[in-house]
């Protein structure tokens, strides 16, 4: 194996498990997030030269992976479809089982880009000017995402999901 | 909610209920080189023809050399250790290692029982997992502990690699400092974690899980030198059983949960002869609530199919670069289970006939489970 794959395995070896989780958060399926990795080290493993010659590989390697997951998501294949749609508003159930359910589910409910941006900030710890620079867009962009974001995931959360209308559900919220 | 609860939010996500990574090192360095060529060709004036087949070997259409051996090289050291006996591979189906102590109120949640790593969780309940167990089986890591000592007195940071299946990437972790010894064995922090060789070429790390958790050393140390070794616990137990299957095939890895009373096998991947490591079966059952449903990918082919009399989906997704086709068939209530087969790499619906041929419903009764979901 050249000096060149020696520095690209033992990169992804010590960063394997960081990289499944942050894919694991953006697409809150395990398998899809093997997927994910794997084709995020693929494009590094043809970019290496440039990745390593990047500030920081750590933030390349993150770059290249959250681009594959939004890529990916504007493919028509990759939309989520729940059977009997009747998932994102779901009550945690007694079992341990379904209240983590229930928090994937939420998470699923945030638009991509926006969960995107709530992982780089609130997993990844990036500031705003990091996470602009992953996403490809201007802090100001990051900002009001996050915010959204927070929004959607609160709604997704929200506790008592008994039927009311989009407005009565903004006006509580504010 | 505000950032520390999505904090907390992610941390509960992503620290739990992990498979063994289906991500190949080896792989993806293949497919790179692929397309490497295939720029380079294009950029070179290259015949359309050849590139046309460089293109497809890059996509994966074409033939897929067999994985070669990716994980680490072997260091032989002095025996430090008596019992338990190294051994270089564990059953899936029994958990090699548990927590032999844990703080007031922490009990074991879930875990993932493969060959040659096996990974459990702890916490006070579901939602939050507060600790973590992770050990690997003898010649699977390429540093011995007397190796990592003596990188960290020279100022190195030594990086202890730790092969989980063959052609996958594994484990990494970077020792900080040396830990006082686990019963007796060298020991080293990794920030919550404590890192040991608990046997000949085989190690251990445990510790708090998160990163924004208040580190407690002592307690640390107190439940490290409690883990206990050597498939003690009870086998793990499957609500249903595949029968008839290839007999060369054999359950690779289970994720498990804990509760009533046993430890009860909820997602188990397949392994044998004519099954490539990026392309085993997986077999996901849980038990049916009012709530359960299914998720799936839609590939454009997608259908509703009654099989064996149970409403099911089944969902084919074409392959594409750096993933395969699959086939799946999720039934979101199947005699009190929630059931999802998925097949990979195959045009033909494999998922589809292990559904219809293989398959035996046990039920929610966890009396009629068994502990050989091959049979």
């Amino acid at each position: 194996m050249s000096s060149r794959d020696d520095e690209y395995t033992e990169y992804i070896s010590a960063r394997m498990m960081s990289l499944r989780r942050t894919a694991y958060l953006l697409c809150q399926d395990w398998h899809r997030a093997d997927d994910l990795v794997q084709a995020a080290i693929t494009k590094l493993y043809v970019h290496w030269s440039r990745a390593r010659a990047a500030d920081h590989i750590d933030a390349y390697a993150r770059t290249v992976l959250v681009h594959e997951f939004l890529g990916e998501r504007r493919s028509a294949w990759a939309r989520r479809v729940s059977l009997d749609g009747r998932v994102t508003e779901a009550r945690a159930d007694a079992t341990d089982h379904d209240a983590l359910l229930d928090l994937r589910t939420a998470l699923a409910a945030v638009p991509p880009r926006q969960r995107a941006t709530l992982v780089l900030r609130f997993y990844c710890d990036l500031n705003v000017e990091q996470t602009a620079q992953v996403l490809g867009c201007s802090p100001g962009t990051v900002k009001s995402q996050t915010v959204k974001g927070l929004a959607a995931l609160r709604r997704a959360l929200d506790p008592d999901p008994g039927p009311q209308s989009a407005g009565e559900r903004k006006s509580r919220h504010g | 909610m505000d950032e520390p609860q999505v904090r907390a939010l992610f941390e509960r996500l992503s620290g739990t209920d992990a498979p063994v990574s289906r991500v190949d090192v080896g792989l993806a360095r293949l497919r790179g080189r692929r397309r490497l060529r295939l720029r380079r060709a294009v950029l070179s004036g290259t015949p359309a023809v050849a590139v046309a087949v460089l293109a497809l070997s890059a996509s994966g259409l074409v033939s897929v050399l067999p994985h070669g051996t990716h994980g680490p090289h072997r260091n032989s050291h002095p025996v430090s250790g008596s019992p338990p006996p190294a051994t270089r591979s564990f059953s899936p189906l029994i958990p090699y290692a548990e927590f032999g102590w844990l703080p007031r109120g922490v009990s074991l949640l879930t875990g993932t029982t493969g060959r040659f790593s096996q990974y459990t969780t702890a916490g006070p309940n579901a939602n939050r997992t507060t600790w973590t167990l992770a050990v690997i089986a003898e010649g699977r890591c390429d540093h011995s502990s007397g190796q990592i000592l003596r990188q960290l007195r020279r100022g190195g940071h030594p990086v202890l690699r730790c092969g989980a299946e063959p052609g996958h990437a594994g484990y990494g972790w970077s020792p900080q400092r040396q830990a006082p010894s686990v019963n007796g064995h060298l020991a080293f922090w990794i920030d919550h974690q404590i890192a040991w060789e608990y046997t000949r070429d085989s190690w251990a790390v445990v510790g708090q899980s998160g990163r924004h958790v208040p580190m407690h050393p002592r307690l640390i140390e107190k439940v490290a030198a409690g883990v206990l070794f050597g498939a003690h616990q009870p086998a793990l137990m499957f609500p249903i059983q595949l029968t008839g299957l290839p007999a060369t095939w054999r359950v690779d890895s289970v994720s498990f949960v804990s509760g009533a009373g046993a430890l009860r096998g909820r997602q188990f991947i397949l392994a044998g002869a004519g099954l490539l490591p990026t392309a085993q079966p997986m077999v996901d059952v849980r038990l049916a609530g009012p709530a359960s449903s299914c998720y799936f990918y839609p590939g454009g082919q997608s259908q509703h199919r009654t099989i064996s009399g149970i409403a099911t989906v089944v969902t084919y997704r074409s392959g594409g670069p750096g993933f395969p086709a699959t086939f799946q068939v999720c039934a979101a209530h199947a005699h009190g289970l929630s059931l999802s087969i998925a097949t990979y790499g195959s045009e033909r619906p494999r998922a589809v006939s292990i559904f219809r041929d293989h398959l035996r419903i046990l039920g929610p009764d966890p009396s009629r489970w068994t502990a050989q979901p091959l049979g």
